[in-house]
């Protein structure tokens, strides 16, 4: 038997040192995070009341008022940011993991979001300032290109609207079996599709250079947008890689066409790990306040049109919590709990699913 | 009685995405030609990478799912060649169906796994359905052990159970050819047992072709063997032939296991 005690002595208190030292690393990080937690909970909850959520703000002395006016421009612009965002990443990622399988072009657009997923959201704010915000108001060639770049995402959606109307409903009235009939079909929805945005494009030129005057709702949805469509196409693509091949292979064999294999198959067995960064992404977006503050900007009065500055409770409690007001301070303090709270709610169900779907 | 040839395999030659086409030396399959009777079972043995699966894959063109892949030659399906670029890739499916190494139930319920075909090919009476559903379970033995739980996840079948819906899910849209990629070797041996007997009932309704690794399987099930080597084809004879008075030496030197 080779059995040397001091050796093994000395391996013991070596990986005695190790196990403290990463325990303490992990105490060290939970600690922080404890600590945040418990102190948005502390202060947050005292300013916590059913005012916060049905009145719009006092004028600054007068004691009571509310932030109604920001949770909903909140629910507001994530809700179309999620509209926007979450159908581009889909299809992206459904495109980049099963039709361009492999090639370069997907590869490219894989590492390219995997960038866009870290670059700071403040970058993506300007970068909508520059396109939604700045030009819009005037006619100029930036101007224009906004314009067109809101055509271009709403002829887009129009498109698979009108694709999955076709499909669903009116070729269930009508048999077309004929592959040159079908091919004709498909010109004529891209054909009005395209007609459809260029209509668009004409029809709101005017309009947003009438009513749309600087910072405005759609650009802070579409900065928030921008910021979920790399990580809904990353895990799209991930979840889509995780089918195995067998699968498809099955279904193939069977006679589906790639479509039928997607949407039947291989959509359907990864559906909850897609719902899951969907919800992980809304979080995300949640929570961010350097986007909209060059884009949707802020707004003290309650609003619902997009087309004006509208507060979001982000920017909100930037503004509140640098503000001089002893009320501000407390009202900033309880939004802050809900926002928190809210993401950590959010990140918890997605995390659940996760577990309850894959615990076999 | 005469044996009718439901397909033949003409000179066939296969290369896979990498390999030097058309070097026809370096190819994966070199010049197979075979005859599959119909309403036979054909079993393909020989020992691993003879290029049996992937003569096996070539019958509904499996290998188009991967670019690269290349074939030359012909393999007549009723006399008529489905290796052109024109033959339809989902009539060709439609008519050769397949199951696979490892069960690959959808994720969705029993009845929708079998119904899947069919509703593939526009049926849609929910009536037609059942009652095809209900054959095809019936056809693979499967039929009393799901009958109370149709609706449920396919998933939560066992792995024989679902190498039988598989088979049914196959079976549902009444192909005229069925394959079968080693369909028991990850199996127990009651549900291969199970599987086996099933090949030999479904020999009076379609022409069946079966890769497999096991030798004894092969002389249980089928009517024809094709033994295999290195991408070239043997020896092809009546499996009692094959078996006993086998014409090569190499076959006689695999099959009484000296190699392989």
């Amino acid at each position: 038997m080779i059995y040397e005690e001091s050796y093994v002595k000395k391996r013991k208190i070596k990986s005695f040192i190790a196990l403290s030292l990463s325990t303490l690393a992990a105490f060290l990080g939970l600690f922080w995070l404890g600590f945040i937690l418990f102190d948005v909970l502390r202060h947050g909850i005292s300013g916590l009341n059913l005012e916060l959520f049905t009145e719009d703000p006092a004028p600054p002395g007068i004691p009571g008022g509310g932030l109604r006016h920001a949770f909903v421009g909140q629910l507001e612009i994530v809700f179309f940011a999620t509209i926007i965002g979450v159908p581009v990443g889909m299809l992206a990622g459904i495109f980049i993991a099963e039709y361009a399988r492999g090639t370069k072009f997907a590869k490219t657009i894989s590492i390219l979001s995997d960038i866009m997923v870290s670059v700071p959201s403040i970058v993506v704010g300007t970068f909508i300032y520059a396109i939604l915000v700045k030009p819009i108001g005037q006619i100029n060639y930036g101007g224009i290109l906004a314009v067109a770049f809101l055509s271009a995402i709403s002829a887009f959606i129009f498109g698979a609207v009108l694709n999955l109307f076709v499909s669903k409903i009116l070729l269930k009235i009508i048999k077309i079996t004929s592959e040159s009939a079908v091919k004709i079909l498909n010109l004529v929805i891209t054909l009005t599709t395209v007609l459809f945005g260029i209509f668009l494009f004409i029809y709101l030129m005017p309009k947003l250079v009438d009513r749309i005057q600087g910072f405005n709702g759609w650009a802070g949805a579409t900065a928030l947008a921008f910021i979920m469509i790399p990580v809904v196409l990353r895990t799209t693509e991930d979840m889509l890689s995780l089918v195995p091949w067998s699968l498809r292979e099955a279904a193939f064999a069977l006679g589906a066409s790639y479509y039928n294999v997607i949407k039947d198959v291989v959509i359907r067995a990864s559906m909850t790990g897609i719902l899951t960064g969907v919800i992980l992404s809304i979080s995300r977006v949640a929570g961010e306040t350097a986007p909209l503050l060059f884009t949707s900007f802020n707004n003290s009065f309650f609003t619902m049109n997009m087309n004006e500055p509208i507060a979001s409770l982000t920017v909100t409690i930037f503004v509140y919590a640098t503000g001089p007001y002893e009320d501000w301070h407390t009202q900033a303090w309880a939004a802050s709990f809900v926002i928190t709270f809210f993401i950590l709610l959010v990140t918890i169900v997605a995390r659940a699913i996760i577990h309850w779907r894959y615990k076999g | 009685m005469a044996e009718v040839e439901k397909i033949k395999v003409e000179n066939l030659y296969f290369w896979y995405a990498g390999q030097p086409y058309p070097d026809k030396e370096k190819a994966a399959l070199k010049g197979i030609t075979l005859p599959v009777y119909e309403k036979k079972v054909t079993a393909l043995i020989g020992p691993s990478g003879c290029g049996k699966t992937t003569l096996l894959r070539s019958f509904n063109r499996m290998h188009d799912l991967y670019p690269g892949n290349k074939y030359e030659g012909k393999i007549l399906l009723d006399g008529e060649n489905i290796l052109t670029d024109d033959y339809d890739l989902i009539k060709l499916r439609t008519k050769v169906g397949m199951v696979f190494q490892k069960p690959t139930p959808f994720p969705m319920s029993i009845f929708d796994n079998v119904a899947y075909g069919l509703k593939l090919r526009g049926i849609k009476d929910k009536s037609v359905l059942a009652e095809k559903v209900e054959k095809a379970l019936k056809q693979a033995a499967l039929w009393e052990e799901v009958k109370d739980r149709l609706n449920q996840p396919a998933t939560g079948l066992s792995g024989g159970q679902q190498q039988r819906l598989v088979i049914a899910r196959a079976l549902a849209v009444e192909p005229e050819v069925l394959l079968f990629d080693e369909p028991t070797s990850a199996l127990d041996p009651i549900s291969t047992a199970k599987i086996e007997e099933l090949v030999v009932q479904l020999r009076d309704s379609v022409t069946i072709i079966i890769v497999t690794h096991n030798m004894q399987q092969a002389a249980r099930v089928s009517d024809y063997t094709a033994f295999m080597y290195l991408g070239k084809l043997i020896e092809f004879d009546k499996t009692d032939i094959i078996f006993t008075a086998p014409k090569e030496k190499l076959t006689e030197d695999y099959i009484t296991g000296k190699f392989g």
